[in-house]
């Protein structure tokens, strides 16, 4: 530690003063001062010493960017803006990576959200367009809009909409500055900062010019203008106006949803529109709550009489055609039991089926003794068409037929029975002998017949 | 971001502050506006210093100024431009209550006059010094709305004052 005499010496040398012998004044003056003098020189070297200044402003950084960020954000924001974006143009171009792996985890769900989005949007315009241009509706609106040169569009959403809020204006109550604008994707915003402050110019003409003149209007404000279809509406909180353009007849509802907007805009941004004055960066994240504004409500499709005449109509078509085809069904499947039966039958040959005009017809060839096809039908109670038969006569070989027509030929006694077997006829039982002799004379006149025997005692 | 900031122009009846914002702007409203509803707006987005600013032109009708000026159309304005015609010292005299009247809706901000219609030289019967001798330490922008000279610079101007006062 230097005494106070030699600091007396070394001040006055830096002075600049010629170097002599320390004076009573000078070493008086060291006494008195010696205490101020050595917390100077302890501040003096932390000021000069930049390690401990870094130490030191490291240590209050932290709070001090915590209580600007605190005190005014946009102010701060605002600030380090620049050196951020530097910083980070600097980073992608040294190395993107580090950037690329903190993006990465957002950055599939953003593009899957914005994908499925513009889908669903795609699909819901493909839907209106296949609807309104297929459907008679569709064509008489575009007859409409061809007639009264609007466009096509223009006539579809006022055929559908019951209302649609399509531009939102957050206006700063006393300079008529914009704060926030959200607009459709289809509609063509013209200056936006023009357009809100012409409502915030035209809401105190009206004010000044009719509300303080009538009682009970002092405090009144502008809530809407109406031009053609659409409507500008006005919601006005103490701070902050919410606008809103809305085509088609926006419900009451509208108003308390926009009405609650503002209010939680003026709760969760007081003190930022009470400090506006040029910037509206602070706003920005009011932009998600107005975009919920832009409200869409389609018109209930009008149910109309002839959907359902037709759908009746349709299904009593299908009904008749699905009676008509199991009917046919049946009634071919039992024309086929019926054929099939009918050539199993012995002394019936069938030769052709056809059916035509509702009709059944058979072509064949028939014993007389075969069965008879109707008496066969009735004993199938088969419900057909009617059926025409042709049949031509044959004479059939069969046992049983060679047998009745020996019978009917040779009138057998009572008792006397035939039986045919390879070209013989059987006779067997007891009778005369002139009947044996006739029936031997006879018998082989008898198709297929080419003897007789006799087997019984009687011959 | 854009800083945005709400200028208006006053003066009286005639003395072209709507061809002065006309040449000035690029705006989508009819002067109709301004007999009706008393205001136009255009919009402008300027770049002074390297900061880019969105001026907001509130165009005052300037029929019998005293009873026309709307205090709710000055509030929050961030600077005003007043418009005097150099071809007639009547728009002069108005000036000094007409700026008293706009600064005590509007509070202290940023203003300077416009000189217009200097194209007229042979006219001219207002010169700046006499505006000065009215309303001292004002600024002074000679313009015409006619050629376009001065306009960008009186604008401008106002512009870096207002940069100057935030």
């Amino acid at each position: 530690m230097a005494s106070p005499q030699q600091k007396a010496r070394s001040s006055s040398a830096s002075n600049g003063k010629p170097r002599g012998p320390v004076s009573d004044f000078d070493r008086l003056r060291a006494l008195l001062t010696q205490e101020e003098r050595e917390r100077l020189d302890a501040l003096e070297s932390r000021l000069d010493d930049g390690g401990t200044r870094s130490l030191e402003m490291s240590r209050s950084l932290v709070s001090a960017v915590v209580e600007t960020s605190e005190r005014d954000a946009a102010a701060l924001a605002m600030a380090m803006t620049p050196t951020v974006e530097s910083a980070l143009e600097r980073s992608v171009k040294r190395n993107p990576q580090p950037l690329i792996d903190a993006v990465f985890p957002i950055l599939g769900p953003a593009i899957r959200k914005s994908m499925a989005t513009a889908m669903a949007s795609l699909t819901q315009a493909v839907n209106r367009t296949v609807e309104h241009t297929f459907t008679i509706r569709g064509l008489r609106w575009r007859w409409t809009a061809w007639r009264t040169g609007q466009s096509f569009a223009d006539v579809v959403l006022a055929n559908t909409l019951q209302f649609r809020v399509d531009q939102v204006f957050l206006i700063h109550r006393e300079s008529g500055l914009l704060l926030a604008n959200v607009a459709r994707s289809d509609v063509v915003a013209r200056d936006p900062d023009a357009v809100s402050a012409m409502l915030r110019a035209i809401q105190d003409f009206v004010h000044d010019s009719f509300a303080e003149s009538e009682p009970g209007c002092e405090s009144g404000n502008l809530e809407s203008m109406r031009v053609g279809g659409v409507t500008i509406g006005a919601e006005v909180g103490p701070l902050a106006i919410l606008a809103f353009v809305v085509r088609g007849t926006p419900p009451a509802s509208l108003r308390d949803r926009l009405q609650e907007t503002l209010e939680t805009i003026h709760a969760d941004r007081a003190d930022a529109l009470r400090a506006f004055k040029t910037d509206n960066a602070p706003f920005v994240l009011c932009e998600p709550a107005l975009e919920e504004c832009l409200i869409e409500r389609q018109r209930p499709k009008q149910r109309s009489l002839v959907p359902i005449i037709l759908g009746t109509l349709v299904a009593a078509a299908v009904i008749a055609v699905a009676i008509s085809t199991f009917h046919t069904w049946t009634s071919n499947r039992a024309w086929r039991r019926f054929v099939k039966r009918l050539a199993a039958e012995p002394g019936i040959v069938v030769a052709s089926t056809a059916h035509a005009d509702g009709r059944y017809r058979l072509t064949g060839l028939r014993d007389k003794f075969a069965r008879d096809p109707e008496e066969l039908r009735r004993e199938m109670e088969l419900s057909l068409a009617p059926i025409d038969m042709r049949w031509e006569p044959i004479l059939s070989s069969h046992p049983a037929f060679v047998v009745r027509r020996a019978q009917a030929l040779l009138l057998p006694p009572s008792g006397v029975r035939f039986r045919f077997e390879d070209g013989t006829l059987f006779v067997k039982g007891v009778a005369p002998p002139d009947w044996v002799a006739r029936a031997r004379r006879f018998a082989t006149l008898l198709p297929s017949v080419e003897r007789i025997e006799f087997e019984g005692a009687g011959k | 971001m854009v800083a945005r900031r709400k200028v208006c122009m006053l003066g009286s009846f005639a003395v072209g502050k709507t061809s002065l914002v006309e040449r000035f702007t690029q705006g989508i409203f009819s002067g109709q506006y301004l007999t009706t509803v008393g205001v136009k707006i255009d919009t402008r987005d300027i770049d002074v210093d390297g900061r880019p600013t969105k001026l907001v032109v509130w165009d005052l009708h300037g029929d019998d100024v005293f009873q026309k000026v709307r205090p709710a159309y000055v509030r929050g304005a961030a600077g005003c431009l007043f418009v005097v015609d150099g071809t007639r010292t009547s728009t002069l005299d108005v000036l000094p209550e007409l700026r008293e009247r706009v600064l005590a809706h509007a509070g202290p901000i940023p203003h300077a006059v416009v000189l217009n219609k200097v194209d007229l030289a042979d006219e001219l019967i207002v010169t700046p010094d006499a505006i000065r001798t009215q309303l001292p330490r004002v600024d002074v922008h000679p313009t015409s709305a006619k050629t376009g000279e001065g306009v960008e610079t009186a604008f401008v101007a106002l512009v870096r004052r207002m940069e100057q006062d935030k």
